[in-house]
């Protein structure tokens, strides 16, 4: 609960400094590589292992990033290794990536469908989601027969449920009482 | 209740015809912590405060703690089921009961759902639970009063309608058959009380459904209970459950009384909750608002003003003080924001002193302009004569030579004390009350020997019942005592008095 709190900050600080010189993306991808590392057992205990002199790893860091252009990634990771806070990168990422869409007017909506659907009602849902929410929409599709037909979408914390399994549940609800 | 079977289908196909497949938008959040009654979720970015919100399984819970990233939930039921990254639904509701006249004669849960197996509850109103008090416009006087049948309460405690008294004492020592008694007296009184039992054992709830139901008092009441057994965020919801109830009949003009079944068990139960949300502990541990859980709580009771409908209700809380301790925190805070207090002690009780009221320390603030003339006027004399009684006893326990005043004013304190005692479940009409109470700080029973008083009172009362004439009603209709009343009432009492030999009087065992 406190780390994500921890994390969020960073992140914020993280993607302020990216708008402002204009390379989100490229810090997208220098992000995932840390956290890729970081999330790897092997990789995340060497850097937070007490152990390991500080200077070992602020120089293993410059393996893992040589670009001249990364000085403020190697920042990041340095600062990250200095106050033992390695271990919240993947949820760095996870709220970097957060903003990096909700500042591109990009939400991502997790659709959920009885039956695989066709690209064309894809899109079509796609275009209807995006208008209910005024945000351009990403999809992630996921199929599940237990709720035999409709569709469930949820975008952030909002939930546009029209499955018939939930009607069904309600309709039993109102008749058992 | 007969439903027939075709309706019943033709209900069900109504039902199944109109099933539309509409889309519903709600908004959502998932379980990242659950335990001990409480469960923290991520989500639930519009949840008010206060607001229910539902769990996977059906299991219902209300907003308690709202932060940046993350709700703590108070779970209204079962937790065990819930796991983690189960889904959370905001209902849009808040925490709401429901009320209306369908729910007397019935026990209720703090959620206002029926336990006492007959049947749903036909009402289609509800109430939020949380709810601010009448403001200072709506309100009047208090100025009738609620009678507890009990005579030391009503001649010297007097309780008028939208008072708050608080009921303080150790365990043990006749709390509960106070107001017990008190719900009985409402019998004929249009009163409609509400019981609140907080973290009590189911047991003890039982016997006192049982008992109301045998002195015919279940046809007025409404019982909630939250016991020991359930969950500590029902238990702290429950008062206001029962309040919200309440409100209900005041705000209808209706008078309603309400009984707080303890607060220190709910001050408790509140602790648990706020410290598993982990808001700091203060003084006992409890969190720094349990003043205003217990000042919104009690600040709820009125009597409304004519343009409001001129309703009441009166509310009777409940502290269980430890080793008579009313320096505690929670008894404190209490004491503070009723309108009195009745203090009973274990001593008395032991001393056969049944009720065990102190009335040296017991004080009603408001409630004597509540009660009737004719009580005033006997009462006054009462409580000068204990006064007098109580300061005397400490001495006369030295001294063997005692001058004929000081004689007479301890053996009359010592009929007084005998006649303030009172059997449980046996309130005594106010009319009643008045007689014995003049007749007794009259001198008519300075000869009465101490142990037979009270046989005295029973036959006293049962004579001016049969040959009294409607000497009791007219009291009952005046209110007052006037000069002709006080003289019917002399020749009367004369009257019994000579016909009375003090060896048909019953010794009290």
């Amino acid at each position: 609960m406190a780390a994500r709190g921890v994390a969020k900050r960073y992140a914020q600080a993280t993607f302020e400094i990216a708008r402002e010189s204009g390379t989100e993306q490229q810090w997208l991808e220098d992000l995932t590589t840390l956290a890729n590392a970081a999330s790897d057992p092997s990789v995340g205990d060497y850097f937070t292992s007490p152990n390991v002199a500080e200077q070992a790893k602020l120089g293993a860091l410059g393996q893992i990033l040589p670009g001249a252009n990364q000085q403020l990634v190697r920042n990041l990771a340095s600062m990250l290794v200095q106050r033992r806070r390695f271990d919240i990168l993947p949820e760095l990422l996870e709220v970097y990536r957060d903003l990096l869409l909700k500042a591109q007017g990009i939400a991502i909506a997790e659709v959920t469908t009885a039956v695989e659907l066709t690209a064309a009602e894809q899109q079509a849902i796609q275009a209807k989601l995006s208008k209910a929410v005024g945000q351009q929409i990403e999809m992630r599709m996921r199929v599940d027969p237990s709720m035999v037909g409709g569709l469930v979408a949820r975008i952030g914390d909002l939930l546009i449920d029209g499955s018939v399994e939930s009607q069904l549940r309600n309709l039993r609800a109102s008749l058992a009482r | 209740m007969a439903v027939r079977a075709t309706e019943i289908r033709d209900i069900i196909k109504n039902q199944i015809q109109s099933f539309d497949a509409v889309a519903t938008q709600t908004n959502v959040g998932n379980v990242i912590e659950v335990g001990d009654g409480i469960a923290t979720v991520h989500g639930l970015s519009d949840v008010m405060a206060n607001e229910l919100v539902q769990f996977s399984n059906g299991i219902m819970g209300m907003a308690f703690n709202l932060q940046e990233d993350s709700v703590g939930v108070i779970i209204f039921g079962d937790f065990t089921g819930i796991e983690e990254g189960d889904e959370v639904r905001s209902t849009g509701r808040i925490a709401e009961v429901p009320v209306g006249p369908a729910l007397v004669g019935r026990v209720v849960n703090a959620l206002g759902e029926p336990v006492d197996g007959k049947g749903p509850i036909a009402t289609d109103r509800f109430r939020a639970v949380e709810r601010i008090a009448p403001g200072v416009i709506e309100r009047s006087d208090v100025d009738t009063p609620l009678q507890t049948g009990i005579k030391a309460i009503d001649s010297m405690i007097p309780i008028g309608r939208g008072q708050r008294e608080l009921i303080i004492g150790d365990r043990q020592t006749g709390k509960t058959a106070i107001v017990i008694d008190t719900i009985i007296n409402q019998r004929d009184s249009g009163v409609i009380c509400i019981y609140v039992a907080i973290g009590q054992k189911k047991q003890q709830v039982a016997q006192i459904v049982a008992t109301l139901e045998k002195n015919g008092a279940m046809d007025h009441t409404i019982v909630v209970v939250a016991s020991a057994a359930e969950p500590a965020p029902l238990q702290f919801i429950a008062p206001y459950a029962g309040t919200a109830m309440g409100e209900e009949i005041m705000e209808n003009g209706g008078d309603a009384l309400i009984v707080y079944d303890d607060l220190s068990k709910h001050a408790w139960a509140y602790r648990q909750v706020s410290l598993l949300m982990r808001r700091p502990p203060g003084r006992e541990a409890y969190p720094g608002d349990v003043f205003y859980l217990h000042s919104r709580l009690l600040e709820r009771s009125a009597r409304l003003s004519a343009e409001r409908g001129g309703g009441s209700l009166t509310s009777l809380p409940m502290i269980e003080t430890q080793a008579n301790d009313v320096s505690a925190y929670i008894p404190t805070n209490v004491i503070s924001i009723t309108d009195g207090q009745i203090f009973l002690e274990g001593d008395l009780f032991y001393a056969g002193v049944r009720p065990a009221l102190n009335v040296g320390i017991s004080v009603s603030r408001v409630g004597g302009a509540a009660q009737i003339r004719a009580m005033r006027q006997v009462a006054g004399s009462l409580r000068l004569d204990l006064a007098q009684f109580r300061s005397l006893a400490a001495f006369a326990q030295f001294a063997s030579d005692l001058d004929p005043a000081t004689k007479r004013q301890i053996d009359r304190g010592m009929r007084l004390t005998e006649i303030l005692k009172q059997p449980q479940y046996r309130p005594m009409p106010v009319e009643q009350q008045v007689a014995v109470i003049w007749a007794a700080t009259n001198g008519f029973i300075d000869d009465v020997p101490v142990d037979r008083v009270r046989s005295w009172e029973t036959q006293y009362v049962e004579y001016l019942q049969s040959a009294g004439h409607d000497l009791l009603a007219t009291i009952k209709e005046k209110r007052a005592l006037d000069d002709d009343l006080t003289a019917t009432l002399r020749t009367q009492t004369e009257q019994f008095m000579r016909g009375l030999s003090v060896d048909q009087l019953e010794t009290a065992v």
